[in-house]
């Protein structure tokens, strides 16, 4: 994968506002709320660091951050989008992870309210609330109301959210199961996991690695295997593992 | 009375009140007079850590359970140390009661808690300004607590006290002087850095991989203190004095009315107060700092084969060489070979006949029967070395006067240098 260069614009005036998407909405808001503009993929692709040596400071400013997301876009795919802004910013701002920046996710209003309810389990939130540090909107939205939630979001930082995630009783069970314990202990790891996800097992996609739904879709086959079948599946004799599809959550810890 | 900035942190308002009045009374009895902030929550301490940058607490006593579900006080030691807004922080552990800890740091079944706290601890701040002191246990009677508790906070004053002596050890560096070396891409080489102004002085601080240099006012501080009697103390204030009482007198002139003086007075180095001679040699070094790619930069102008962030680069060499550009221009048509694939050494010898060479004049006042033997100067400093080393291993600090003592053998052990007239020393 290619790395992205820091834009030139951002030396000569470090952005206050991010904007992170690509399309007609994004250009528009981007330019009516005067932010810098960063395509998702250029995010995900990771800083390059100039031939010289040393990255320049230019986050240290940033304040606000909006991912426009485009209905292509799942919630896995959005919380990537977040994963990599926190390395942006841990290697672009001299506060490091300690840099506190109110993220506003925007999304397409065709999408259904389970993408936000994905988005805010990923982030550790039962819902969406500005004190978080994180707020969601739709693109039908008014730009004014756009505008008043975004005022409001309070700024936090990367511990905060780590913190937040790590209490989480989803990511604890998953965490168990990612654990390479005996078929006994996976088994009760395993239930616990399916009475936490009961009824709403697509989420399972966003503790996953990528491409996120088909890993999803192994996960919850063997989960079901090992909970109502009773009995060990073939994908696991084959040495498959929970943790080749989960995502490492104890990663920066 | 001194003053001494405290931060407490702890969450249970009883305790606070106890820590409060100890405190007091453990910095009394050195001559402090604390001035005390109570913190009770783990979201307020880091948002004080966050806005101390400029004002930081001399001393941080910070309790590792706050009674977050998630974070902890390790978590505000992230933050202290990120901006910078501690100089020493006393971690109050009480490990049998610390039950999220285990959970934040991930640690094991069966694992040594006390022994990932340290490990955990030592990785977020450093080593040889981290106390890591337990609080009696819940199970001790309040008036048995009390005295223990009283006599750990005594040790950790005297701990403040002493190693509080040779702060200007560990005063932040200012690196901004310093450049780093362009390395090819993918190389795994360890970034170093151009020695500059420093070089001058011989001064040679190698902190695992990246080298950093004090800056000349960073050295005065180091002579005045060393050259103080043993028995004087020395408050952490004094330690950060920037230069001796005596030259603090010296009138100023405006930097204005000079740009040479506010080129080195923005870098942080107190022109006026130099001799003629040292501010000649500063000049030397700052030019030759920069000079070498200058000339290579200037040669292909010349030769009309300068690429564009070539010229940039030639451009901002000479922004930041602001006033002594004119004279970089002038060695450069002075020093300007015939031949220009003349070897590395002819180069050198060229820029060494014409002063221009790193500290090349330094050495020649350095007589080599010299080298290995300690002056006095450099006794003392030794001899102040042992006493916070023993100080810290008689107070049960064992741990701390190791991480001491490696952080000092890396840095002050392998001294070098030329101190400014009237003080020989060499190790």
């Amino acid at each position: 994968m290619v790395l992205t260069l820091i834009p030139d614009a951002w030396l000569s005036t470090p952005p206050q506002t991010l904007l992170v998407g690509d399309g007609p909405y994004a250009s528009a808001l981007a330019f009516v709320t005067g932010a810098a503009i960063l395509a998702a993929d250029d995010l995900l692709s990771g800083v390059e660091e100039p031939q010289e040596g040393g990255l320049p400071q230019v986050l240290g400013s940033l304040q606000r951050v909006v991912f426009v997301a485009s209905a292509s876009q799942s919630g896995a795919d959005l919380l990537r989008c977040h994963r990599a802004l926190w390395r942006w910013i841990e290697k672009l701002s001299p506060e490091g992870e300690q840099h506190e920046v109110a993220i506003l996710f925007v999304l397409p209003d065709s999408s259904s309210a389970s993408l936000e309810e994905s988005l805010a389990l990923g982030l550790g939130l039962k819902k969406f609330d500005p004190a978080s540090g994180t707020e969601a909107a739709r693109m039908g939205d008014p730009l004014e109301s756009l505008l008043a939630a975004w005022a409001m979001i309070c700024p936090t930082d990367l511990p905060t959210l780590r913190a937040r995630q790590a209490s989480d009783a989803a990511r604890a069970a998953l965490r168990k199961l990612r654990c390479q314990g005996g078929a006994a202990v996976n088994r009760e790891a395993a239930r616990e996991v399916l009475a936490i996800f009961a009824g709403r097992e697509y989420q399972l996609d966003v503790f996953c690695r990528p491409p996120s739904h088909r890993h999803g879709n192994l996960l919850r086959g063997w989960l079901r295997s090992v909970v109502t079948d009773g009995v060990t599946p073939d994908s696991y004799k084959e040495g498959c593992r929970p943790s080749d599809w989960l995502v490492d959550f104890d990663e920066k810890r | 009375m001194k003053p001494l900035r405290l931060l407490i942190v702890e969450d249970d308002a009883k305790l606070l009140d106890r820590l409060e009045a100890l405190y007091r009374a453990a910095f009394a009895v050195h001559g402090y007079e604390p001035l005390i902030q109570t913190v009770t929550n783990v979201a307020d301490a880091r948002r004080i850590a966050k806005s101390a940058r400029e004002t930081p607490y001399d001393l941080v006593s910070l309790d590792v359970n706050l009674g977050d579900a998630s974070l902890t006080g390790l978590d505000v030691l992230d933050s202290l140390k990120r901006f910078r807004s501690a100089w020493m922080v006393a971690l109050l552990t009480g490990v049998e009661t610390d039950t999220t800890l285990d959970r934040t740091m991930g640690v094991e079944k069966g694992e040594d808690l006390r022994k990932q706290l340290r490990r955990h601890a030592y990785a977020r701040f450093p080593a040889e300004r981290l106390l890591v002191v337990e609080k009696p246990a819940p199970a001790i009677p309040l008036g048995e607590a009390n005295t223990l508790l009283a006599n750990r906070l005594g040790q950790i004053a005297l701990v403040y006290e002493e190693v509080g002596r040779l702060r200007y050890i560990f005063r932040p560096i200012d690196v901004t002087s310093l450049e780093r070396v362009p390395q090819p891409k993918g190389s795994k080489a360890p970034r170093s850095f151009i020695e500059t102004t420093a070089l001058h002085w011989q001064i040679r601080f190698n902190c695992g991989e990246i080298r950093t240099l004090p800056n000349l006012s960073g050295f005065k501080t180091l002579h005045y203190l060393l050259s103080r009697d043993r028995s004087a103390s020395v408050t952490p204030e004094e330690a950060l004095a920037i230069e001796p009482k005596a030259e603090k007198t010296r009138a100023k002139p405006s930097p204005e009315a000079d740009p040479v003086a506010a080129y080195f007075d923005a870098q942080g180095i107190a022109w006026h107060d130099l001799t003629q001679d040292e501010q000649e040699k500063l000049i030397r070094a700052a030019l030759s700092l920069k000079f070498n790619r200058y000339r290579e930069l200037r040669g292909f102008q010349d030769e009309e084969d300068i690429s564009t962030s070539e010229e940039a680069e030639l451009n901002r060499i000479v922004r930041e060489l602001g006033p002594l550009a004119e004279a970089a221009e002038t060695a450069y048509q002075r020093l300007r070979p015939s031949d220009r694939e003349s070897s590395v050494q002819d180069e050198s010898a060229t820029l060494a006949q014409n002063d221009l060479h790193l500290g090349g004049a330094n050495y020649d006042t350095l007589g080599e029967n010299r080298r290995g033997k300690d002056s006095p100067v450099a006794a003392l400093f030794r001899a102040r070395m042992k006493r916070v080393k023993d100080c810290l291993r008689e107070n049960g600090f064992a741990d701390m006067a190791q991480h001491f003592e490696d952080y000092v053998m890396s840095t002050g052990a392998n001294w070098s240098y030329n101190p400014p007239e009237g003080v020989e020393w060499t190790t």
